[in-house]
């Protein structure tokens, strides 16, 4: 039989002095759990070692180091995007559902603290992962950008499209992490991201120039971030007002999927165990 | 000494002009006997290679490293007195250790440049960005080709070009980066659990 919980109102003193109690520890029991059982260290080592691999090839193998500095520094950027999306929704496509089978959720819904604050928190602690990997990244665009002036606008755009790709994933991911089991959650979140990342990573040029492919760019925020970061980094259009035909549709991505985080996340159902 | 009859003589004069004028008639002997003319083999127009010069003004003997970027400067000269010409120079480079000529594909961005006109006696300059890309032996040649006819293009002297490899393994200091961060992180994490594990009685 199904349990519901929903947000309810306490008093006000309950309130504040549940506040103190209950301040982030979703978050900072999300933030150890990753971090010693290196579920989230694994990602950073992962990622920081396919970092290396690009960094070193675009650098020094025959072909690639005779690519254009920007074209590198473009590719880097493309990769540490995509692997942040990547992340975020294997991250949170089981956040939800992992509990709710391993029966944890239902404690948590019984301390004070809100589902929807339950699911900010755990949305809080996927974008913490990626500050981290984002920290990680950045040696390495300074290293591929030196000698050029293009290593602040690598790392200041990939950070901005970074962070609102990162958000936007892990919200929709959490949501319908609270709907589906953790293995349907897990399929679906990453065929959600894979959608959004075909269009740039997959497609041929060719193709991207069809009418299909021109509306499909036009539509998917993530082709619009990294075309974004192609105009900043290889054609040098670094203000931030050339880029708000690209900022623009991903930042409307990113208060669509806050909107449904916010409708889903309001009550969440959890099966009672035999 | 005998002198010949003015019959014999002017027989002579004649066999002579009649031979002279075979030999000029004929447009190989022609060409060979007034260099300045033009070759109507060549051009239907009547101008050819002989109106257009392609002289190289940029140093016709290149050393590089693989990677780096050379500049090869043509001047295309109209040398005819009163046609403006119009047509195609471009740049072909041939690897001579293999025989074969090179894609320029990732060489330069702009292998052809259409020179819209050149006025009688005017020269102008063009000039290729080359991208040196593998090491090897190369020459390179300017050709231009004139529009409007199927004449043979004029060719630049050739430039003989020297690519040495490039062997530098850690260009922009990415070694230490590149084996560096990964180590770190791993390292970090070793010690964050081992701390841990200690403290919770998991290494004694």
């Amino acid at each position: 039989m199904g349990r519901r919980r929903e947000d309810k109102a306490p008093l006000p003193a309950q309130r504040d002095e549940d506040l103190v109690r209950t301040t982030l520890k979703v978050f900072r029991r999300e933030f150890s759990g990753n971090f010693y059982s290196w579920r989230g260290g694994i990602w950073l080592i992962v990622s920081s070692v396919i970092f290396s691999t690009i960094a070193y090839l675009l650098l020094t193998d025959k072909e690639l180091s005779l690519l254009d500095q920007g074209e590198s520094l473009y590719l880097l950027s493309e990769v540490i995007v995509a692997l942040a999306m990547i992340m975020s929704a294997a991250s949170a496509s089981s956040l939800l559902s992992g509990e709710m089978e391993a029966g944890t959720f239902e404690s948590l819904l019984l301390t004070p603290i809100t589902p929807r604050r339950i699911a900010a928190e755990k949305l809080l602690s996927v974008v913490f992962v990626w500050i981290l990997m984002y920290a990680v990244s950045v040696p390495y665009l300074v290293v591929v950008a030196s000698g050029t002036n293009l290593a602040l606008p690598a790392v200041a755009y990939v950070g901005l499209f970074g962070t609102l790709l990162v958000i936007a994933v892990s919200a929709i991911c959490i949501s319908i992490s609270g709907r589906l089991n953790s293995k349907s959650g897990i399929m679906a979140s990453l065929m959600i991201t894979l959608g959004l990342l075909a269009p740039s990573l997959f497609f041929a040029t060719s193709l991207k120039k069809t009418d299909f492919g021109l509306a499909l760019e036009n539509l998917n925020p993530a082709s619009h971030a990294i075309n974004s970061l192609d105009s900043v980094l290889v054609d040098n259009e670094t203000a931030l007002w050339q880029q708000t035909v690209h900022l623009l549709p991903v930042i409307g991505f990113v208060v669509l999927c806050i909107i449904l985080f916010v409708i889903y996340s309001r009550h969440f159902e959890v099966k009672g165990s035999e | 000494m005998r002198r010949l009859s003015a019959r014999r003589e002017g027989a002579i004069s004649i066999c002579l002009v009649a031979l002279s004028l075979l030999i000029l008639s004929h447009p190989i002997l022609a060409q060979a006997a007034s260099p300045g003319q033009p070759n109507p083999a060549q051009s239907s127009k009547g101008l050819g290679v002989a109106d257009v010069s392609v002289g190289i003004t940029s140093s016709t003997q290149v050393n590089g490293i693989a990677g780096q970027f050379v500049t090869v400067r043509a001047d295309v000269t109209n040398l005819s007195p009163n046609e403006t010409i119009s047509g195609v120079a471009y740049i072909s480079v041939v690897d001579i250790k293999n025989s074969m000529p090179i894609d320029l594909e990732d060489w330069s961005a702009q292998k052809g440049i259409y020179i819209p006109s050149i006025a009688p006696s005017q020269t102008v300059t063009s000039e290729w960005s080359l991208r040196l890309v593998t090491a090897g032996s190369y020459t390179v040649d300017v050709l231009y080709n004139r529009n409007g006819d199927l004449s043979s293009p004029a060719v630049s002297p050739r430039i003989s070009l020297e690519v040495a490899p490039r062997v530098n393994l850690n260009p922009g200091n990415v070694l230490p980066v590149a084996f560096g961060v990964p180590a770190l992180l791993v390292a970090v994490f070793a010690i964050v659990n081992y701390r841990r594990g200690k403290k919770t009685g998991v290494y004694g």
